[in-house]
């Protein structure tokens, strides 16, 4: 199955049925509006507006947008970027609540402005809570990272903090293994070399979006910045293992990485997914068949607030099959 | 066969994967500085990434040992055993359900416990060293029988049963023993996982395995099967920084029982070791409960001399297992001949000046070690403005700018032999030394990395508010105030003009002492102690050294001697918040009324 890419401004026509309930994640970036600027809040039953407390000085403008815009159909669901614990508990409890108030036969959830960690633990409580709803999952473009930098000095996040695992990805690490580390590789090559150096893994493989696949759409610098990270991990592994992803399609990259897993033999298999969200949904799909991989993420100090992205004129839509 | 494997003499290849063959052609050993390690007692091996730390653990494995003394595993002094806590399940989320509830410190010490023997038993049972022509199956058998099975079985409840019966071979049963305690670990962690979502409590129903009733006898009594050393046992456990705080002070709590005698610990972290504290509150200190050694600062203090002949080892040693041979460190890193020529020739003027009774220093070399180098890049920063011209080429500048730490001599080293590869015309071509343009271009490179990608870059639009950042700004403040103002003390007039240290004068704040710490940390700063300037019965202070491989963002000379500066903390407050103003009021003020400058070091 491929997602179908359409202009933003069709989603009202394209999605016509109705749901029972909206996912989305206020934001920083602007484009946490795109989807829901351009669908009728009247398809809805209810929604779940998520947000950042720890960011909450720089998402409140929008968070407020989207609170208004859904009315007394929405839910305000705090999460935070430093208690992985906080995330869970409130996703789970206002997914509870809702499926107790009601069946909820069917959702769309708009992947697009969730931290990776979070939209990682919301899959694995959609997985568990709500096993029979229908999923459709949406995810909007960008027209352009790190908007107006030139290519050289382009950033979405400096530094990284502590390194775990993902609440709900905690695989089966064996001691007595070595580990091989599978980094899905986006712009931001410091913060994959973070993670590589802290892991400091046995063997790593490094997947990176194919050219064609790229949803962005000033987009041609990032084998760059994929090129940096490999000469940088050049003094450290002679031998690294590449791959390509679509970034357009989570079906694929999942299987892609459960070929990758599976070349990678009697290992602990870790993923960094960093790459647009949809490849982080094709990981966490590929966490789902193999639950001994483990899916890691790192914090980042600091997010490039003002100009992280700008929005894009498309959107990419897929029914979720892998739940 | 070394020469297919590895594609530039320089690769860093991490010791675990090293064959003890391997190991010991390319270990330099350096245990004459560590004495420590090598004794009985408990270590922590304190140090940043890279600087040889993993490789000492490897080194004094048994399989490296017995390469290396040329003997049997029984004539062995001790019984080094590699515990590597590199494993991202210390930092599995679902652990921190177990925060403050949930019997916290007793399954984090079981997990740590049975991590141990998971990689005990992995090791002799995988390790050709424990092999059969060197143990005895029965007698492991023995060792199963009478102590691993005994201590088990206290530890777990329910029935048991775990045959050995059909075993023949002593690595067989060490497996065996490996895949119980794989077990024992497995109960905890699949307990953790089912609380990753669930906020009520839910009763452990498996194994609990403790340091004292469990590790203890374990590994104290294999030295009871015949074939082992009779000496104690090192538990060398690297990178304990993995730890969590409830895990650390479990940790804590091992080496707090001091158990040295039979069972050493020797702990290897980097700087940002969680804490202190043990379990029960009370803290470890040393010399009581451990000793502490420090490698940046062994080798950025008084043993400086050492690492220079550590690094040369470990480049000639590369270099012959690359079929580099008959070449020195320094014929491999050649100097820029033009650049030496003119400051040996200021070196020269200074001698003439000392024999003609005009010298400052108290021997003939001193003033032309002082001064001719910073002359240089004196008279290049002048009318022609060109200090970016000077070149960090050679290998005694290599040494000096590494700061102390072999990874940051290699890294560059690699990067020096890539480039010069990719210059070859004929790539078969061995590259017979680094021209000293690629080495400058790669140092300088590696410096401005240093400080603007890690810190300068997340400093610019930083978030003020939030205070990881504002340290983050803050420090940059303080390495940019600092750099620029040795910069200013080696174009002036003084008779100390290479400095690279501050101590202080006064009582550091809390907020100055947090950022400083935080600079170790990252690296940007070493920490030493010195002389109080103020006391006249003795005592020390704190010194804290810019880290050497920035010397290139300032073109400050790395090399020789140096001396440090008395400041007070008022100026190091200034230097946090501006850097610009600090070094423009003490430009203005002159060096002497803000700074007092102590020469240090000479060799």
């Amino acid at each position: 199955m491929k997602p179908v890419k359409i202009n933003i401004s069709d989603i009202q026509e394209v999605l016509h049925c109705t749901y029972d309930l909206f996912i989305c994640s206020s934001s920083f970036e602007d484009r946490c509006l795109s989807v829901a600027d351009n669908i009728s809040v009247e398809k809805f039953r209810k929604a779940l507006i998520v947000s950042n407390i720890d960011l909450i000085e720089q998402i409140g403008e929008n968070k407020d947008t989207l609170e208004k815009r859904f009315g007394n159909r929405s839910n305000s669901v705090n999460i935070s970027t430093s208690d992985p614990l906080l995330t869970a508990d409130s996703l789970g409890q206002n997914l509870t609540k809702i499926m107790n108030d009601g069946i909820v036969g069917s959702i769309l959830l708009d992947v697009t402005t969730f931290t990776h960690e979070s939209l990682l633990i919301l899959l694995r409580l959609l997985k568990m809570y709500c096993p029979k709803s229908k999923i459709t999952g949406i995810y909007s473009n960008a027209s352009e990272y790190s908007v107006g930098d030139k290519d050289d000095y382009k950033w979405l996040s400096r530094g990284i903090g502590e390194v775990r695992s993902v609440l709900g990805f905690p695989g089966n690490i064996v001691p007595s293994r070595k580990t091989h580390l599978i980094v899905i590789v986006g712009y931001e090559h410091e913060r994959a070399m973070g993670i590589i150096e802290t892991i400091e893994p046995n063997s790593i493989a490094l997947g990176y979006g194919r050219s064609d696949s790229t949803t962005t759409d000033k987009d041609k610098n990032a084998n760059e910045h994929y090129m940096h990270l490999v000469e940088e991990m050049a003094t450290s592994f002679s031998d690294v293992e590449h791959f390509e992803i679509p970034c357009n399609n989570p079906f694929k990259t999942r299987d892609e990485i459960l070929h990758q897993i599976k070349k990678a033999g009697d290992v602990n298999v870790l993923i960094a997914p960093m790459n647009n969200k949809l490849s982080t949904i094709g990981a966490a799909w590929a966490a789902f068949r193999n639950e001994n991989v483990q899916i890691c993420y790192a914090q980042a100090l600091r997010y490039n607030y003002s100009n992280y992205s700008s929005p894009g004129h498309h959107c990419y839509i897929f029914d979720f099959d892998e739940k | 066969m070394l020469k297919h494997l590895y594609s530039n003499p320089f690769q860093i290849t991490s010791p675990e994967d090293l064959s003890a063959e391997k190991t010991v052609n390319l270990f330099v050993d350096v245990f004459t500085d560590f004495q420590k390690i090598i004794d009985p007692g408990h270590v922590f091996l304190i140090g940043p990434r890279g600087a040889g730390k993993s490789m000492m653990f490897r080194y004094l494995q048994p399989d490296c040992q017995c390469l290396a003394k040329e003997c049997k595993l029984a004539d062995l002094p001790f019984l080094g055993v590699y515990i590597p806590l590199k494993n991202t399940n210390f930092a599995l989320a679902e652990l921190r359900r177990l925060e403050h509830r949930h019997a916290s410190d007793i399954l984090n010490e079981h997990i740590l416990v049975t991590h141990f023997c998971i990689k005990i038993f992995e090791t002799l049972s995988k390790n050709s060293t424990y092999a059969d022509d060197n143990l005895n199956a029965l007698s492991v058998k023995h060792f199963y029988n009478d102590v691993f099975w005994p201590t088990l079985i206290k530890t777990t409840p329910g029935e048991m049963a775990y045959q050995i019966d059909d075993l023949s071979s002593a690595s067989e049963i060490f497996a065996k023993m490996m895949e119980i305690s794989e077990i024992l670990y497995n109960q905890a962690l699949t307990y953790a996982k089912k609380l990753a979502f669930r906020q009520d409590f839910i009763p452990y129903d498996g194994s609990l395995c403790d340091y004292v009733t469990f590790l203890v006898p374990i590994v104290s009594n294999l030295s009871q099967i015949p074939g082992f050393p009779k000496g104690p046992i090192y538990l060398l456990i690297d990178d304990a920084h993995w730890l969590t705080d409830t895990q650390a002070r479990a940790l804590n709590s091992w080496v707090a029982t001091r158990s040295s005698r039979k069972i050493s610990l020797k702990i290897s972290t980097q700087y940002n070791y969680k804490t202190y504290y043990t379990a029960t509150g009370a803290t470890i200190d040393t010399p009581h409960d451990y000793s502490e050694i420090d490698i940046a600062t062994i080798y950025t203090g008084s043993n400086k001399s050492k690492y220079r002949e550590r690094i040369a080892a470990i480049v000639n040693k590369r270099l012959s297992l690359f079929g580099i041979k008959n070449i020195t460190a320094e014929q491999y890193f050649p100097e820029d001949n033009e650049q030496e020529n003119a400051i040996s020739k200021i070196a020269e003027d200074y001698k003439k000046k000392y024999d003609e009774g005009n010298g400052r220093g108290f021997y003939r070399s001193d003033d032309a070690l002082r001064y001719a180098r910073p002359d240089y890049i004196k008279s290049l920063a002048g009318s022609s403005k060109s200090s970016s011209t000077y070149s960090y080429a050679g290998f005694n500048q290599l040494v000096h700018l590494s700061s102390g730490i072999v990874r940051h001599f290699i890294h560059p080293a690699h990067i020096m032999y890539a480039e010069a590869k990719n210059q070859l015309t004929d790539p078969s071509k061995k590259i017979e030394f680094i021209p000293p343009s690629i080495q400058n271009k790669t140092v300088r490179e590696e410096a401005n990395n240093f400080l603007f990608s890690d810190l300068e870059r997340i400093e610019k639009e930083g978030h003020v508010e939030a205070p990881p950042k504002e340290d983050i700004k803050r420090l940059s403040n303080l390495v940019q105030g600092l750099g620029g103002l040795f910069r200013q003390i080696l174009l002036s007039d003084r008779s100390e003009r290479k400095v690279f240290s501050i101590a202080f004068s006064d009582t550091p704040s809390e907020s100055v002492e947090h950022i400083l710490d935080l600079g170790v940390q990252l690296g940007y700063f070493h920490r030493s102690t010195i002389g109080r300037k103020d006391s006249k019965s003795g005592g020390r202070t704190r010194l804290f050294v810019l880290n050497r491989r920035l010397a290139p963002v300032w073109t400050l000379d790395p090399t020789g001697f140096a001396a440090y500066l008395f400041v007070d903390n008022n100026l190091i407050e200034e230097g946090m918040k501006n850097p610009s103003s600090m070094l423009r009021r003490v430009a203005k003020k002159g060096l002497q009324e803000e700074v007092e400058i102590v020469q240090i070091e000479l060799f």
